[in-house]
């Protein structure tokens, strides 16, 4: 039987299909891989739908979208308090029960649940793009701090505390990396990156400097170590120029706006 | 005509037959066109020849009327010439190429239609506004630039990454918190641009610059919402660019502070005692970017979108002052300073209220200036203005 498969995330769709089931992505448009093999995200066009589980995301907006989704009754998702943009009156929220080590560290905000059935509309106030990481099974995914926009049901959450003294001081992503898994069905994470975000798939061995500020997501198996540029010395103290070294293999992904640690400009 | 004296600015015969206008060192882009009596955009041949006391030298070969068509085919089929902004070099080796109304380079069109000097997309309508301003589009996605055997590709809509494709021997510099991301073997260094600590300091540039050395790729990005615009510049040209817009440029361009002297002087008095403050609305240095030594290519990310225009032999426009992108160093820059009219008793009250004063930079040309939409808006100052650099507009 013929299918067309979604280059985002590799999953089958009926071969007349415009735009992804499972992520969103639109099917009819070329993919936007830059000559050293990086690709832009999906854009999500404005208005388009996609299913997950029994539920419906509609996307809004084009500069800084929103998520907004009619939840199916046996549906829940996760999400930031703060990213909460309206909902039903009717459809009920709960605390979401985080690692107890994470809430020891001082989780500096606070994670609900929202159940269906009913609407919910998420969105960050930055512009950007919302990005669709279906999580199967065997993926475990690293997110920056504060980048998840919402998580389906079937993804489990925990976090990967950053270890070294030069990637809490320089490497730009807080203590904490959120990583998400499947508990058992494939599930949803929306990310939001601040304006574009574009994904290289490094090989087995192969490294990548990456200004630590950039860094929107990687897979587990990739490896994320931040440090200094030899040879470069900044500033009246001969200050160094810290960057993140990513190892393969595995999916990077970065965005393109970003506050840079060192400069206001 | 080295050695000879060279003819103050002025409308001259350019030697075939047109009216054009002299910048007292380059024949520009402007002629005068008796039969409408307007300024026309018209590119001459490339010359090596000046403007002497004794009259009109260049060989010059009239082409394109870019105001009269302005479209990118009737361009391309008539475009093969320069003047004060298209590269000598590009022109005499694409007779017959695609003329950029953008960046004022004739050359080729790249695979996805973008111009190969800025990126910018083939124009096949004008898009001005009934005021004669002209949405400057900016490298689009995935657009390529080629400099030289490396090249630039730019990705993303929101806020665009320049990746840079860097054969061997091939270099860039760029501020330190641009970089986005580099590949191993890219060489990265400091950038010794000439200029002193101090002189980094007063002008505001950043104190680290950064070089890379190819080959390899190295991606660079600002981090607000915008377009990457692209400035080919000509051997011994150059640009005046708004602070911190700077992405990137090719060894051959040169970085030099200036001192501005677009200053004005408040008078703060609080009844006890009178303070003078003077300030610079552009900052203390311009920030002027020359090609030296070749053709060189400048990037700049641009907040927003991006306007620009090109002023005639003494038109004028007035903008605000933290608007202005970058300008042809062709172009006159002045404050004003513009007070609304007020009426009736409450007048006196109203003229002491210095707050509605409104300071715009008056710009009068010949040459090209580029506006963002996104600037820093300042609110006026609240005191008199006695000094500076400044005429008074009252009505």
């Amino acid at each position: 039987m013929e299918v067309l498969v979604c280059s985002w995330c590799r999953l089958n769709n009926a071969p007349d299909a415009t735009q992804c089931a499972t992520c969103g992505a639109p099917l009819d448009a070329d993919d936007k891989v830059s000559d050293s093999g990086w690709r832009e995200a999906p854009r999500l066009k404005d208005m388009e739908r996609f299913s997950f589980s029994g539920s419906t995301l509609q996307v809004e907006g084009k500069y800084v979208p929103v998520a907004e989704i009619e939840l199916h009754p046996n549906d829940h998702v996760y999400f930031e308090q703060h990213t909460m943009l309206w909902k039903d009156p009717q459809v009920p929220l709960a605390q979401y029960n985080l690692p107890a080590r994470r809430r020891a560290h001082g989780m500096p905000y606070s994670v609900l649940t929202a159940s269906g059935a009913g609407r919910i509309a998420f969105s960050r106030d930055a512009p950007g793009e919302l990005v669709v990481m279906p999580i199967h099974a065997d993926t475990e995914l690293d997110v920056r701090e504060h980048a998840f926009l919402l998580a389906s049901h079937a993804v489990d959450y925990t976090f990967q505390r950053i270890k070294g003294l030069a990637n809490l001081l320089h490497g730009g992503s807080g203590m904490y990396l959120d990583r998400f898994f499947a508990k058992g069905e494939p599930g949803m994470l929306m990310l939001h990156g601040n304006g574009d975000v574009l994904q290289r798939t490094l090989g087995a061995g192969e490294r990548l400097l990456v200004e630590p500020g950039t860094f929107l997501y990687k897979d587990a198996s990739v490896t994320m170590n931040t440090v200094a540029l030899p040879g470069i010395k900044v500033g009246l103290l001969g200050g160094k120029i810290w960057v993140a070294e990513m190892v393969g293999p595995g999916r990077v992904g970065i965005q393109s706006m970003y506050h840079h640690s060192s400069s206001e400009d | 005509m080295s050695g000879e004296q060279q003819a103050p600015p002025g409308w001259y015969d350019d030697g075939h037959g047109e009216r054009r206008w002299w910048s007292g060192r380059d024949w520009t882009d402007y002629v005068w066109d008796a039969a409408s009596g307007e300024q026309r955009i018209r590119p001459m041949a490339p010359t090596t020849e000046g403007m002497s006391t004794e009259g009109g030298t260049a060989e010059a070969t009239a082409v394109a009327d870019v105001a009269e068509t302005g479209t990118a085919a009737a361009a391309t089929a008539a475009a093969s010439g320069s003047g004060a902004g298209i590269s000598t070099a590009a022109a005499s080796a694409s007779a017959g190429g695609y003329w950029c109304p953008y960046c004022r380079q004739t050359g080729t069109l790249g695979s996805r239609g973008e111009c190969l000097s800025c990126g910018a997309h083939a124009r096949v309508q004008e898009i001005v506004s009934d005021s004669g301003w002209e949405e400057l589009p900016g490298a689009e996605d995935m657009a390529h630039i080629q400099i030289g055997r490396s090249s630039v590709q730019i990705a993303g809509d929101y806020v665009p990454i320049a990746e840079f494709s860097l054969v061997d021997g091939d270099a860039i510099w760029f501020p330190h918190y641009k970089l986005t991301y580099a590949e191993e073997q890219v060489q990265l260094g400091k950038h010794a641009d000439g200029n002193g600590f101090l002189n980094r300091v007063r002008s505001g540039m950043t104190m680290t610059l950064l070089s890379a050395q190819g080959p390899g790729r190295i991606a660079l990005s600002d981090n607000h919402m915008g377009e990457i615009v692209a400035l080919p510049i000509d051997d011994g040209h150059g640009y005046w660019v708004r602070d911190h817009v700077f992405l990137a440029a090719t060894p051959a361009v040169t970085y030099r502070p200036h001192k501005n002297d677009l200053w004005l002087k408040f008078r703060k008095d609080n009844g006890k005692e009178t303070e003078y403050e003077v300030e610079y609305p552009l900052g203390r240095y311009d920030e002027l970017f020359h090609a030296q030594g070749g053709p060189g290519l400048l990037l700049l990310h641009s907040p927003g979108n991006t306007m620009f225009r090109d002023l005639g032999v003494g038109e004028t426009i007035r903008i605000p002052p933290q608007a202005l992108l970058y300008r042809d160093l062709s172009v006159t820059p002045y404050l004003v300073a513009e007070y609304p009219s007020t009426t009736g008793w409450f007048a006196w009250f109203t003229t002491q209220n210095y707050e509605n004063r409104h300071l715009w930079l008056s710009l009068t040309g010949p040459g090209r200036v580029a506006i963002s939409s996104k600037y820093e808006k300042e609110h006026a100052h609240p005191y008199p203005i006695v000094d500076g650099t400044v005429q008074f507009h009252r009505w």
